[in-house]
């Protein structure tokens, strides 16, 4: 229940965020001139009837009060014209002469003349002449008696007071008596003069009479003495009764006044109209300026809206239109400046991006050959097709890297635009890629793929390289440390045969470790391009007796023969004879290490015109011929079997960037003999 | 007590032979991996001298290879 109370008292009010600033003033305005016209209104009408009360009040009591004036100057009156009456010489001498006959006549004239009711002459007790209505003459001659020369009475005959006076007329005891009747004509004559209506009512009717609704008025008057007011709402009427006494003190009439309560309460009720139509008047003023002033206000607000808009959608050519107060003027000031830097910042953008489009426009959509030869696919193949498809990045944790987090993507987001991916394609060639991409245009992407796989398998060669100079350093000298020690050890007592064993070991180790050290040494100059070579003449004879003497001790150890064959015309090269002996030295070094125990190594040669063909044939398998020029590769060892072949992979890369730099060539193949041939080819010397 | 020794430098391999054959231990020898296990399979030695790098077959691989036949020192 509470909570219904409060969703209606919460929702009586509209939501400020969805109420527009007019909306707002034009409620506000409208509430405080309501407010402020209503409560003038409202208090103004009370003190209004209050006011008005009091003036209904007051002029009841002032007509009542002014009746009774009235009443006393008309007793003054009646005695002045009594007075008048009796001192007529006519009236003296009818009176004298006792024409009794002439006398009505003459006192009818006086009375109208005198503007009484009633005129007559007694004497005595007894009435001489009369004019005007009957009246009861005992109760006036009793009271007048009790009372001065005016008097007042209540005639037993009807119910209207009577006002009358008295003058004596001449010697003989004679009087003249001058009445008025306090009637209703008297009333009526009374309410045209004072302005309200007045009625005489005779006290009798009052003691005597039923209860009215004024019956509580005259007693409040005749108790009070002077008079009494009241607004009396069942006659819808204001009334002042004064009471009227007799110079004897009885009391012989009521002056009532009235004054209908319309007469006060219509200016009143006008006044009250005039102030609401004046509020509401007012508040449709108020109405009106609030909406003025609100759209004054929030007219620039709402166009600096629909200009923000237009600005957020990205429209920056209408200016911001300046205006409205001075907190908005300042506003759209800003805004103005915004939006210019906003489009200077745009034109930045923009003739970058239009840069990039040159750049990128002159690319054309597809596969270029090298990433689809890098990728081991057509272009054909692959426009159209989903990228971890084409580029088959090797799976981690079994699942492929692009289906749960892109590298590229990943990269993006992350603010970079390179990326590494280990590439599955083609099979079988495991590839490494960085991966740069550009940002979309136009929907398209460029991506660089750049092959990383050289230089990664470059770090890995360098790595083994190191390791394999180590071992095979490593090896020799830990035999040749044992063969000192045992010499040491056995120097005295050992047979001179195992002496002799041991030394020819330490000469083998020693015989090794030189064409190591002359083959790294020569292979930095190589590298570093510091081989000079020297063209003298040089008998190849020489040369292989050179390589025999110093690759004696390893043949004879596996107990293989050599056998050279050369020509006695082979004409003489032209060459660097240490450089041609480590040739041969390499490549016998190599023969007595892939052939059998046992085996017969042959060294022969054949002089071609301008040239010297010479080979070094083993009995050994050879290199697989799938090899082809990789087997002259530096760092490439015997055979792709594992494990790998002890060595360094330095002794065909030596023999042929010898050779190379000789003019000469060097080939390898399998002779119809199955045996293993190295073949090289040298120029001959000018002039052989 | 036999001892086999594997290793394809032949100085090695002999020295190696040369010291254990003076401490009075039966040497019988291999120059590569693949004639190390048939070695091993004929003579049943008791001990395994191996060296790691030989052609044919790597010292880790006659390992496996002998502990597949029989549980013994290498």
């Amino acid at each position: 229940m509470r909570a219904r109370l409060a969703h209606l008292w919460s929702s009586l009010w509209p939501d400020p965020a969805r109420t527009s600033l007019g909306w707002w003033l034009v409620a506000i305005h409208l509430g405080l001139v309501l407010l402020v016209g209503g409560g003038i209104s409202w208090y103004a009408s009370g003190m209004l009837r209050d006011l008005a009360d009091e003036q209904g009040k007051a002029r009841v009591q002032l007509a009542a009060t002014t009746a009774r004036e009235d009443l006393r100057r008309m007793g003054e009156d009646a005695l002045a014209t009594a007075r008048a009456l009796a001192d007529s010489p006519t009236l003296q001498r009818l009176t004298a002469e006792g024409q009794s006959d002439a006398l009505p006549p003459f006192l009818r004239r006086a009375c109208e003349a005198g503007g009484v009711d009633a005129c007559a002459v007694l004497s005595g007790k007894s009435v001489v002449a009369v004019s005007g209505p009957a009246l009861d003459w005992q109760k006036i001659l009793t009271a007048s008696a009790e009372q001065t020369v005016t008097f007042m009475a209540l005639p037993a005959t009807e119910r209207v007071p009577l006002l009358g006076a008295r003058a004596a007329l001449g010697e003989a005891g004679m009087s003249v008596y001058v009445v008025r009747r306090l009637d209703q004509k008297l009333g009526r004559a009374l309410s045209a003069q004072v302005g309200a209506e007045i009625r005489l009512i005779d006290y009798r009717a009052y003691s005597r009479g039923p209860l009215t609704a004024f019956t509580p008025l005259y007693s409040a008057a005749l108790a009070d003495g002077h008079s009494a007011v009241q607004r009396i709402d069942s006659q819808d009427a204001y009334a002042c009764a004064v009471p009227v006494f007799a110079s004897s003190g009885e009391a012989i009439a009521l002056i009532e006044a009235l004054l209908p309560t319309s007469a006060v309460d219509t200016p009143t009720r006008h006044l009250v109209r005039k102030l609401l139509v004046t509020a509401l008047i007012l508040g449709a003023v108020a109405v009106f300026a609030g909406l003025i002033l609100g759209e004054l206000v929030a007219g620039p607000v709402r166009a600096l809206t629909a200009a923000a808009t237009r600005l957020g959608a990205g429209d920056f050519s209408a200016s911001i239109p300046p205006g409205g107060a001075a907190e908005v003027g300042a506003l759209a000031r800003t805004m103005e400046s915004m939006r210019r830097n906003l489009i200077d910042l745009t034109s930045t953008l923009r003739r970058r991006e239009a840069e990039a489009q040159a750049v990128l426009s002159g690319i054309v959509e597809g596969v270029y050959p090298q990433a689809a030869r890098l990728l081991g696919v057509t272009p054909e193949q692959a426009v159209g097709r989903f990228c971890g498809d084409v580029l088959q990045p090797r799976n981690e944790e079994g699942r492929r890297p692009c289906d749960f987090r892109c590298p590229i993507l990943q990269a993006r987001s992350a603010g970079s635009a390179q990326a590494v991916e280990h590439l599955g394609s083609p099979p079988g060639e495991p590839r490494t890629a960085v991966i740069t991409s550009a940002a979309q245009v136009e929907g398209l992407q460029v991506q660089v793929i750049r092959d990383e796989t050289e230089l990664e398998a470059v770090r890995r060669a360098r790595d083994s390289v190191l390791a394999n100079i180590s071992h095979e350093f490593r090896t020799p000298l830990a035999a040749q440390l044992a063969s000192i020690e045992l010499l040491l050890a056995g120097l005295e007592h050992m047979p001179a045969a195992q002496q002799k064993e041991l030394v020819t070991s330490l000469e083998r180790g020693t015989l090794r470790l030189t064409q190591l050290i002359d083959n790294l040494l020569e292979s930095v100059r190589i590298e570093s391009g510091q081989l000079a070579i020297r063209h003298q003449s040089v008998a190849l004879a020489e040369v292989v007796e050179d390589a025999r003497a110093l690759v004696r001790p390893l043949l004879a150890q596996r107990r293989q023969t050599l056998a050279v064959a050369l020509p006695d015309d082979l004409p003489l090269v032209a060459g660097d004879k240490p450089r041609l002996i480590q040739v041969f030295v390499n490549l016998l070094a190599n023969a007595n290490k892939f052939a059998p125990e046992d085996s017969a190594v042959r060294i022969g040669a054949e002089g071609r015109p301008g040239q010297v063909l010479v080979w070094v044939e083993d009995e050994g398998p050879g290199p697989a011929a799938s090899d082809g020029e990789a087997l002259f590769a530096r760092f490439r060892r015997g055979g792709a079997a594992e494990p790998e072949a002890a060595g360094l992979g330095l002794g065909l890369w030596l023999v042929k960037s010898i050779i190379d730099r000789h003019s000469g060539s060097v080939a390898f193949e399998r002779t119809a003999a199955g045996r293993t041939r190295f073949t090289l080819i040298l120029p001959a010397e000018d002039g052989a | 007590m036999k001892v086999l020794v594997a290793d394809d430098d032949a100085d090695l391999r002999e020295l190696i032979a040369f010291t254990l054959t003076q401490s009075g231990y039966l040497v019988v020898k291999a120059g590569d991996g693949p004639s190390a296990v048939g070695r091993f399979e004929e003579e049943s030695p008791d001990l395994v001298v191996l060296d790691i790098n030989m052609p044919g077959l790597s010292g880790f691989q006659v390992c496996e290879a002998i502990r597949k036949r029989r549980d013994c020192w290498v």
